[in-house]
């Protein structure tokens, strides 16, 4: 597949933006989450990429071919867009068998009955589902629906796969190998992929690049480790992994560090192209160390035992701050304690 | 597609949204509607202005000044609000009866309180003529046992009509409330008991106000039901000339010798038309109030009354209900169908079949049977069709003027049907302009007026099937390449189908025992069953009505057991 380009895609209805002002560029065989919080647009723009909603305004387009354009008023019908898609609820007809539901895209394109037999089984065989042939879908668990469904999506071969929150109704265990399964079948078939979810581990453990959305905005895009390791603002520091986040002021800059000073302490932060002298700091759990000579003292007020580690809640100068450690510190609700940070981001708002 | 020349890719546009087959199917449904609706409602509403040609408010001043009409009002009211009361109460007491107490054989209960629902109610009036008429089975056993002279109760009165109608009413409000009385959440009672209500106190401070809107709609439903119906008060009311509103719409209409009687009629429309415009505005405040939110969760069913020793009290009554919705009136039109003389007391000697045999001897009844049959089996087949497409269209299609596509749908069946014939009759008894047909009189006129009132059920059942199938289904298969029509044929129709045969039956079996349209719109050739009995009612031939009525009710019960077995139980009785 070519490039998939949005081009300005903002989509109202009546006088409320669901989607503003979307632009992104997604390559061929990548990975693509977009994740937000529930109400954030990231379905609507999944809807618009499929044809189910018309973008009020905006170019979405695959390569050269145009999609939907607004300004030249053209739409393409879903059918004529030869995307596969996973809905959230499967959407697996009741009135067809797995195979049925399988080969309906291929029976659309008047494939003949041999290859699509062939190319029936083939899919059916990737999902692991080739027992289940001529099962309906009431004999079927949820998360055997859920790869007639995938398998109903690959097997036109498609170069673009949209996922909307597919894992969502599956369970912890079952959920995690579907994910690595979807990423299995992605190399082995080289398509595009845009998964929705509203699970930040899925968006981190899975994908090449996420898109965050908030209020119908793209918030940031990168990779997952560019957007935990340099998060764009705070929304995107505290909904992708845990986060502190203090007032800070900015005293000096030299070179590739920076000093700020926060709850008090003075410490060095990576430079960033700062516009004002007042900010936030993020700071990961796990980047809090407790330091007894540190002058930042704080009393802890909640400890969450978690086996493999625990968390210290700890309160100092009027705020309350969260810590990961190691599962042998001992100290005890009350007891105070020197905290230390180790790393932090420097953040605009 | 982007390298079009600029008007190829008009026409593209116009061709897709405009001449795709569903579009031309919905817009040929408009204009059918327009038609069978519309018009004749303007029609109705225009006459009732008119007096010889021009506009005034005289036929509204006359039908306050003639004593007759006055008179068939106050009737109304004195039958209509009474009976709906009764029936309310019998209904909120059987439905809490049969779904929240330890009572055996509840679900048993539940099927057999429903079966008068079944019964169309002038056939219920005719059979309790045969129970409390003059000469009826009650009344001459009640003669003969304490030798009176007089009988017990004279069915043919003011009376009678609001017994008959209390006891075949029940089934709407009971039908509305049972489902809500059985959701009630556990948990809604239980919270008030941990708060420290008594069992009473919660019944008045929780259970009642939670299913308060129920009620009020189910008997709101009741009142509009009562008030427009023809069967018990034409039947009941004839010998002695006791009409309410609908009957004497009916005889207004008849009266050629008044001058203005259409006229007149259509004021007297407008009038019940208004009361059940009223009605329906708070029966959908009612059924829309938030309060039916509480109910609506999982049906964590709450704990039964246990009744001890007073079971047996509510099994008699129980028993007693159906015995007389039922089994009472039901025996009574059997034994009198097979009756060789009606009025004799019941013996091997005066039974024959004779009455049955006779029915196929006449010419008229023969024409009515088969009149009744094509009629509301082609009347089922349009709706059905027409109901898929507008329920499809204005649910998924989001076509325009879906709206007022919902209006007139349910103008017709929601109006008494006696002012759904008026309207006809006034629209269709001059040649249509432009075209000349005159369908005043054909078996046209009775098709269009079943269809224009049974479209509602239709589209009712439809919508429900509809709302039931996730979008995401269609959605699936728009995707894997399928056209909107490709994919409604494929995932929607086979879905759709087992309603499909649902709403061809609901339409059916009101349309056989059809009673007050076909009163007005039949013709020498075009009598209909309902019409057949009626009249050989009135003619005083007893057991030869009784033996029309026993088939009847049989094509109903059989007709009722295909619906159910069809649409897997979920539609009938």
């Amino acid at each position: 597949m070519s490039t998939l380009i949005f081009d300005n895609i903002t989509k109202k209805y009546g006088n409320k933006t669901v989607v503003n002002n979307f632009n992104a560029k997604i390559n061929q065989n990548e990975l693509i989450t977009i994740v937000g919080p529930s109400g954030c647009g990231k379905t609507t723009t999944l809807r618009m990429i499929a044809g189910f909603v018309e973008p009020t305004t905006g170019i979405i387009k695959v390569g050269d071919q145009e999609l939907v354009n607004k300004e030249k008023n053209h739409f393409l019908e879903p059918e004529k867009r030869e995307i596969g898609m996973v809905f959230q609820s499967y959407a697996v007809w009741p009135h067809m068998d797995v195979f049925k539901n399988v080969s309906y895209p291929l029976k659309i394109r008047k494939v003949n009955k041999s290859e699509l037999a062939r190319r029936t089984r083939e899919v059916l065989k990737l999902v692991h589902l080739e027992k289940y042939e001529n099962s309906f879908v009431h004999e079927l668990s949820g998360g055997q629906q859920q790869r007639v469904a995938l398998a109903r999506a690959l097997v036109m071969e498609p170069q673009l796969l949209l996922l909307d929150e597919p894992l969502s109704n599956l369970d912890a265990a079952l959920r995690e190998s579907m994910r690595s399964e979807i990423k299995e079948i992605q190399r082995k078939l080289d398509v595009t992929i845009i998964n929705v979810t509203h699970d930040q581990i899925e968006a981190m453990t899975m994908s090449d690049r996420v898109i965050i959305m908030d209020h119908g905005n793209i918030k940031q895009i990168g990779t997952p480790e560019e957007i935990y390791n340099d998060p764009a603002d705070s929304f995107v520091a505290k909904f992708i992994g845990s986060a502190n986040l203090l007032d800070c002021h900015h005293i000096k800059t030299e070179g590739s560090s920076m000093t700020i000073k926060v709850l008090g302490v003075e410490m060095d932060v990576n430079t960033k192209d700062i516009q004002q002298k007042e900010g936030k700091l993020c700071v990961r759990p796990h980047h809090i160390v407790i330091d007894n000579s540190s002058h930042l003292i704080g009393k802890i007020v909640r400890r969450l035992y978690q086996g493999d580690r625990v968390e210290f809640h700890i309160e100092t100068k009027g705020q309350v701050v969260r810590m990961i450690t190691d599962a042998k510190e001992k100290y005890k609700v009350d007891d105070k304690i020197g905290i230390k940070f180790v790393e932090g981001i420097w953040l605009d708002n | 597609m982007s390298q079009m020349p600029p008007e190829k890719k008009i026409s593209k546009k116009l061709s897709a949204s405009f001449f795709n087959i569903p579009n031309i199917v919905w817009w040929i449904i408009i204009i059918l509607l327009t038609f069978t609706v519309f018009y004749p409602s303007v029609v109705l509403v225009i006459e009732s202005f008119m007096t010889d040609g021009k506009l005034s408010f005289s036929n509204y001043l006359h039908i306050f000044d003639a004593p007759e009409i006055v008179k068939s009002m106050l009737n109304s009211l004195i039958v209509v609000i009474p009976s709906t009361l009764i029936s309310t109460i019998l209904a909120v007491i059987l439905a809490w009866l049969v779904s929240r107490t330890d009572l055996p054989g509840k679900t048993i209960w539940q099927t057999l309180l429903v079966i008068p629902y079944l019964i169309p109610p002038f056939i219920g009036a005719i059979s309790w003529t045969y129970l409390l008429g003059p000469v009826g089975f009650l009344n001459k056993w009640y003669m003969a046992l304490f030798n009176a002279t007089d009988p017990l109760i004279n069915i043919y009165s003011l009376g009678g009509m609001t017994f008959v109608m209390s006891i075949y009413g029940f089934a709407i409000p009971y039908i509305i409330i049972l489902p809500t009385m059985k959701k009630i959440n556990a948990s809604v009672e239980e919270s008030a008991r941990i708060s420290g209500a008594s069992t009473l106190r919660t019944l008045k401070d929780v259970t009642i106000p939670v299913l308060a809107p129920a009620i009020f709609g189910g008997m709101l439903l009741l009142f509009m039901y009562n008030l427009a119906d023809f069967g018990i008060p034409a039947v009941l009311g004839a010998p002695e000339q006791i009409n309410l509103m609908t009957t004497q719409i009916y005889y207004t209409i008849l009266s050629t010798d008044i001058p203005n009687n259409l006229q007149i009629a259509s004021a007297q429309s407008m009038l019940l038309v208004l009361v059940g415009v009223i009605g329906l505005y708070f029966y959908s405040k009612f059924t829309k109030s938030s309060k039916y939110v509480v109910v609506s969760g999982k049906s964590g069913s709450a704990e039964n009354t246990k009744l001890g020793a007073w079971h047996w009290l509510g099994q008699l009554f129980l028993l007693f209900v159906v015995l007389t919705t039922f089994i009472a009136p039901m025996m009574a039109i059997l034994v009198t169908s097979l009756s060789k003389v009606y009025g004799l007391p019941v013996s091997i000697s005066n039974l024959t079949l004779s009455n049955f045999l006779k029915l196929f001897e006449l010419e008229y009844i023969q024409r009515s049977l088969f009149n009744s049959l094509s009629l509301s089996v082609t009347a089922g087949l349009i709706v059905g069709f027409c109901g898929l497409i507008i329920a499809y269209m204005t649910i998924r299609g989001k076509a325009k003027g879906a709206g007022i596509m919902t209006a007139l749908v349910a103008i017709p069946y929601a109006v008494p049907g006696t002012i759904v014939a008026l309207a006809m009759i006034m629209a269709f008894s001059q040649p249509l302009p432009i075209i000349g047909w005159k369908l005043y009189s054909t078996y046209a006129i009775l098709l269009v007026a079943y269809i224009a009132r049974f479209m509602n059920l239709g589209v009712t059942t439809l919508s429900g099937a509809i709302g039931q199938i996730d979008p995401s289904l269609e959605e699936a298969s728009r995707i894997s390449g399928a056209s909107r029509a490709r994919s409604f044929a494929d995932v929607m129709f086979p879905l759709l189908r087992p309603s499909l045969y649902s709403a061809f039956f609901l339409v059916m079996i009101p349309a056989l025992g059809e009673i007050s349209l076909s009163a007005l719109l039949w013709s020498v050739g075009n009598e209909t069953i309902g019409v057949s009995v009626f009249s050989t009612q009135m003619e005083g031939k007893v057991t030869l009505t009784a033996a029309l009525a026993i088939l009847l009710l049989s094509f109903t019960i059989i007709l009722n057991l295909v619906v159910r077995i069809v649409s897997r139980g979920r539609v009938g009785i």
